[in-house]
């Protein structure tokens, strides 16, 4: 557009000129033949001529003054508010329109503002209704994500690369907190890479034998150990493909290294203990016999005899009681079993119990126990009711005590005990009308038994039964949940690049990093130093949060006050910070492939590139800047400092002069700026680079 | 001298026990179920009785609860002597009234030593 207005105003001039021309031609003209028809005096021609070159000069200048008129009051603002209004239509509708006084164009700019007003108030209605829908799709993230990092089972999102897309916290125990797991690090880094791409392959495989195979098809279970030495299962699913979405395999594992360790032990208590059972039983066999065998056999050889058979009878007792003890050890935490708070459990019992008109009272502090909370509910239910037939009370109390390794559950009430043959008949009843299981097989499964004795206060009884205490007793709470992951998804695809020049590279597919640099003074070259370097990860025209850089740097010399004033950055800020060189190797990693930006980017450049030698790294290309492409874009305002260009783009200024607030901002305003370049038609590195640097 | 009464379905332990007790001098009545155990223990009042727990009709528990339950046999010593190896086992033993708990499989020193010690303080007493 702004191309035609140019070519329009040329038009204009020249319409202006050739209709000048065209006046004056005839004024001569006429002047011409009317003198011709007149006179012929010589004299009177000069006068003529010159009253006629006079005339020309009037005309020249007259059309000189309208055109300059034109220009200033209708050309030059019809520019400038054509830049204003597409400043209104891409990037900020809320702009102000700033016209030099004097102009012709009447009510347009009034008229373009309150058409950028309806605009605004159209978008904002836009967003509210987006965002309605945009927040229901929210919740619903949020619940995904919250179950996700509730779930035991670790579970890591992996691209084509094996590369980490997501994970959650339970992954990160399963693999013990390795630092070795984080976003865009390869799996191979925590797990054998073998077993993984050979379980990939087959799925591939499959996939292309069966492309709408069922989901059972997509996966694979197998055992393996991590790096680190643990054993873990695992289980590989293939994601559907999804165009733009680069998430290719689910991950999941489950820590085996604890129970495997259990059954190992208990294989090899068993191995061990048949091994060494059969000596002691062989001999205890053959010496018996012996005896059988030798009636008549002398004193002394029957002693000797008789005393080998002692002691291979206690040898195989010891053996027998160490394994009995250690079975019995292992037995509770074979079945699957929980950390429950007693309080928990008899307020539920006892609201149950209400509707059979029964009052289960709990005394005394609750504790923790580890058992199977269905069977613990059911028993304790099952013995109330049970009490209330037996003594025909409505009340009863309830307590738990502690002991060495159990927590006894006991009943009061007011009346007798009740007798052992009673509690034989409760036990052969079964726990509900079509279960396979007795009391009496309840009460086995939790590893318990029950009794009743008469209370020490005189008139009352107990009913005990003892549950497997839990360490939650004395252990600290679990640690919170950590909060939701970040997850990228999207991959910078790195072939293409190398194969086409920067150039002619489209600004949309690049990365950028916009850098921001505080410094001791604005004389590289007479010594002054770099004290702060941030930069901000642009990708996809978006900004990174997950990904800043920001560091301060030792100078190797004192701050001047003037700086500090600026900045705030003190000499005792800096001290102990690492020099130069470290911090920008380090930048150079983060920045890596993208192109530098920056607000009056020679300046930052300029720091940057004196210290490389030093550094032993190269900052690859022009760096873009921004302060350039805005005076190229609107070159009606002599302002361009970082203050009036985010004011202007309509970007929020805050932590102005620290380099990573410096950052953030020049980065906003450089996305911004790419939209314009973008809809002026320049979408190349090169176009970029060539308009900044006019 | 002292009378034991040894409670057991098991043939070959009663056998052991009862030459074992015998040579220790102290008069053995044996018995090889719950209910007789009882009948038994109320008509000869022993002065200790080794008991099984694991027997047919009435367990070990009951007659031990039953004995307690008498007036007339409150003073009656009784040791468990059981293949019932889970701790809350013998926790409901001893609940129930028994004075010790051993379990199967024993030593007889250990069997011997603990009735010489219940009898010494049954004497004392």
């Amino acid at each position: 557009m702004a191309m035609n207005l140019t070519a329009a105003r040329r038009k204009m001039f020249l319409y202006l000129a050739a209709g000048g021309i065209f006046l004056y031609a005839a004024v001569y003209s006429c002047a011409y033949l009317l003198i011709l028809f007149q006179t012929t005096n010589p004299e009177v021609h000069t006068e003529i001529y010159f009253a006629l070159a006079l005339a020309a000069c009037i005309t020249a200048a007259i059309i000189f003054v309208l055109s300059m008129i034109l220009r200033t009051l209708i050309f030059r603002p019809l520019e400038i508010l054509d830049r204003e209004a597409r400043i209104i239509a891409s990037i900020n509708p809320g702009h102000v329109i700033e016209l030099p006084g004097n102009h012709l164009l009447g009510e347009l700019p009034k008229a373009i503002s309150d058409l950028g007003e309806a605009f605004m108030r159209a978008k904002r209605e836009t967003a509210e209704a987006a965002s309605v829908i945009s927040s229901d799709i929210e919740n619903s993230k949020i619940h995904l994500e919250t179950i996700l990092m509730t779930l035991r089972e670790g579970i890591i999102v992996c691209d084509e690369r094996a590369r980490i897309m997501f994970y959650n916290a339970a992954a990160r125990a399963v693999f013990h907190e390795n630092t070795s797991l984080g976003l865009g690090r390869s799996l191979y880094l925590l797990c054998m890479a073998a077993p993984i791409e050979n379980a990939l392959a087959l799925l591939r495989q499959r996939r292309t034998r069966h492309p709408e195979g069922h989901d059972t098809e997509n996966d694979i279970s197998f055992m393996c150990s991590t790096l680190q030495g643990s054993l873990i299962n695992c289980r590989i699913h293939l994601l559907p493909i999804v165009p733009g979405v680069s998430w290719s395999f689910l991950f999941t594992c489950e820590d085996l290294s604890r129970e495997a360790n259990a059954r190992e032990r208990r294989e090899n208590l068993l191995r061990m203990t048949i091994k060494s059972m059969r000596g002691p039983l062989t001999s205890l066999g053959l010496n018996v016999e012996s005896l059988e065998m030798l009636p008549d056999l002398d004193a002394v050889n029957r002693a000797a005899l008789e005393r080998t058979i002692v002691s291979d009878a206690r040898s195989l007792i010891g053996q027998f009681t160490v394994l009995a003890r250690e079975i019995q050890e292992q037995e509770s935490s074979r079945y699957l079993v929980n950390d429950v708070f007693s309080e928990d459990l008899v307020t539920c019992v006892a609201r149950r119990l209400e509707e059979r008109k029964i009052r289960l009272t709990m005394i005394g502090a609750p504790l923790w126990v580890k058992a199977d909370i269905h069977s613990l509910l059911f028993l304790l239910e099952f013995f109330a009711v049970k009490l209330h037939e037996h003594s025909g009370v409505d009340v009863l109390e309830l307590e738990t005590l502690l002991g060495d390794r159990h927590v006894y559950f006991n009943y009061y009430w007011e009346g007798v005990e009740v007798p052992q043959a009673e509690i034989g008949n409760w036990m052969s009843s079964f726990r509900e009308p079509f279960s396979a299981h007795t009391v009496a097989e309840v009460l086995e499964h939790i590893g318990s038994e029950v009794w009743s004795k008469p209370h020490q206060t005189p008139g009352f009884a107990v009913l005990c039964f003892p549950v497997p205490s839990s360490t939650s007793q004395w252990e600290p709470p679990a640690p919170l949940l950590p909060a939701r992951p970040v997850y990228t998804d999207f991959v910078a695809d790195e072939d293409a690049a190398e194969t086409v020049r920067l150039k002619d590279l489209s600004l949309d597919s690049l990365s950028f990093v916009v850098f921001d640099t505080e410094t001791t003074g604005l004389a590289p070259m007479e010594g002054d130093e770099i004290i702060s370097l941030a930069g901000v990860k642009i990708v996809n025209m978006g900004i990174i949060v997950g990904e800043t850089f920001d560091r301060l740097v030792d100078p190797r010399r004192s701050i001047p006050q003037p700086s500090i004033r600026f900045h705030g950055i003190t000499d005792a800020m800096v001290k102990g910070r690492p020099h130069i060189e470290e911090t920008l190797q380090a930048f150079h990693a983060f920045v890596g492939d993208s192109v530098l930006v920056g607000h009056n980017a020679a300046f930052d450049m300029r720091f940057l590139r004196i210290k490389e030698g030093r550094a032993g790294v190269r900052f690859r290309g022009p760096a873009l800047d921004t302060l350039g492409l805005s005076r190229y874009l609107h070159d009606h305002t002599p302002e361009h400092s970082l203050d009036a260009v985010a004011k202007r783009l309509g970007v929020e200024v805050r932590d102005r002069h620290t380099a990573l607030g410096d950052s953030l901002i020049t980065a906003q305003i450089f996305i911004k700026l790419l939209y314009l370049l973008k809809a002026q038609g320049i979408t190349t590195l090169g176009g970029a680079l060539e308009v900044s640097r006019q | 001298m002292h009378r034991i009464l040894i409670v057991d379905d098991e043939p070959n332990i009663v056998l052991a026990l009862e030459l074992l007790m015998k040579k220790e001098g102290y008069e053995v009545h044996t018995v090889d179920d719950g209910e007789r155990a009882v009948q038994a223990a109320k008509e000869l009042r022993p002065d200790l009785i080794l008991l099984d727990i694991m027997m047919p009709k009435m367990d070990g528990y009951e007659v031990c609860q039953r004995i307690r339950s008498d007036a007339l046999l409150k003073d009656v010593s009784i040791i468990m002597l059981t293949a019932k190896g889970r701790e809350v086992e013998r926790e409901k033993g001893l609940a129930l009234g028994a004075d010790h708990y051993i379990t199967k499989p024993f030593s007889t020193r250990q069997v011997v030593m603990k009735v010489k010690e219940i009898l010494a303080a049954r004497s004392d007493r």
